[in-house]
């Protein structure tokens, strides 16, 4: 079966019934040949075969500058916004509030794939446990570091503040053993708008994240 | 004195990083910020320097007298010593 992820088409061969099933909404219609190919091991079963995929995809985009960020990506108004947090922390959580106050759709809900080069993020099937993704692409408007709090404020982080707070998350964040590379992706991302939300679960979370990064109240 | 050779300087723009590469990742697990002063003494100490070297070069490069230089020289150095950064 040929599937486009993040604009690259790959053909995987021996997916078998289950995984096939898993990649069919990234499935291309009327493709023959597939830029790289995915030969997977007949003998092995649905998770090792979903793993080795999800491998093989994320090494052939880095080759393209396309590299996996561990984040929840949504798209509000063809922007995209990429949450970033440890595990556990929130990020699904306070994209939820966005897609049920205002809208948004999910890219990706946990491991969107960012093309350094364009700035597209795109979705790809392998989400987290929420399994939450769409075919939808955006380009990457700001970046917003969640943390828990009693309280909602966000502040917009300086680049010397935004090159802190990715570096110290980049080990979570972005497959990279090349360091050089992994400078450069520092520099390109802390020249967007990067923010630091403290936030609880609530509308008035959702209200003061969007007030941060639009710069203007939330209308309904 | 000179830096060790693990270390990779990249400019951001307003301010330079420093981190390690290799098998150094590992025991220098952090990112070094450095503004032009900064940078100034740790390209010389890629290359390796002694102290008063790195003093002309202040006294040149920067409007500092030759006893703000010699401090921000011995800050600095010892803060790479106390990383052990320095051969």
């Amino acid at each position: 079966m040929i599937i486009k992820i993040a604009d690259t088409t790959f053909n995987v061969i021996n997916g078998g019934a289950e995984l096939e099933k898993y990649i069919s909404p990234f499935k291309c219609e009327n493709y023959i040949n597939a830029e790289f190919k995915i030969v997977l091991d007949q003998s092995q079963d649905f998770m090792q075969k979903r793993s080795v995929m999800a491998i093989a995809i994320t090494e052939k985009l880095i080759g393209k500058n396309v590299l996996r960020i561990h984040a929840s990506s949504i798209c509000y108004k063809d922007k995209a916004i990429m949450f970033l947090a440890p595990s556990g922390t929130g990020k699904s959580t306070h994209a939820s509030l966005w897609n049920k106050y205002a809208g948004a759709e999910y890219i990706n809900d946990d491991q969107p794939y960012l093309n350094m080069d364009t700035l597209m993020v795109y979705g790809s099937m392998v989400s987290g446990k929420h399994n939450r993704f769409s075919l939808k692409q955006a380009k990457l408007f700001s970046l917003v570091f969640i943390s828990q709090a009693e309280h909602n404020s966000i502040k917009k982080l300086t680049k010397l503040e935004s090159v802190k707070y990715l570096y110290k998350q980049m080990v979570h964040y972005i497959d990279l053993s090349d360091r050089q590379k992994q400078l450069e992706c520092l520099d390109i991302l802390s020249n967007l708008p990067v923010y630091l939300l403290e936030c609880d679960v609530s509308y008035e979370a959702f209200l003061t994240c969007y007030k941060g990064v639009f710069n203007k109240d939330y209308e309904n | 004195m000179k830096i060790k050779d693990c270390f990779i300087l990249s400019d951001m723009g307003e301010f330079w990083v420093v981190v390690a590469t290799g098998d150094a990742v590992e025991k220098y697990n952090c990112m070094i910020t450095l503004n032009s002063t900064a940078v100034t003494l740790w390209k010389m100490l890629q290359k390796g320097a002694e102290k008063q070297e790195l003093v002309d070069a202040l006294l040149k490069e920067f409007n500092v007298d030759v006893n703000t230089a010699n401090e921000h020289i011995d800050q600095f150095i010892a803060k790479l010593q106390k990383a052990d950064i320095l051969e």
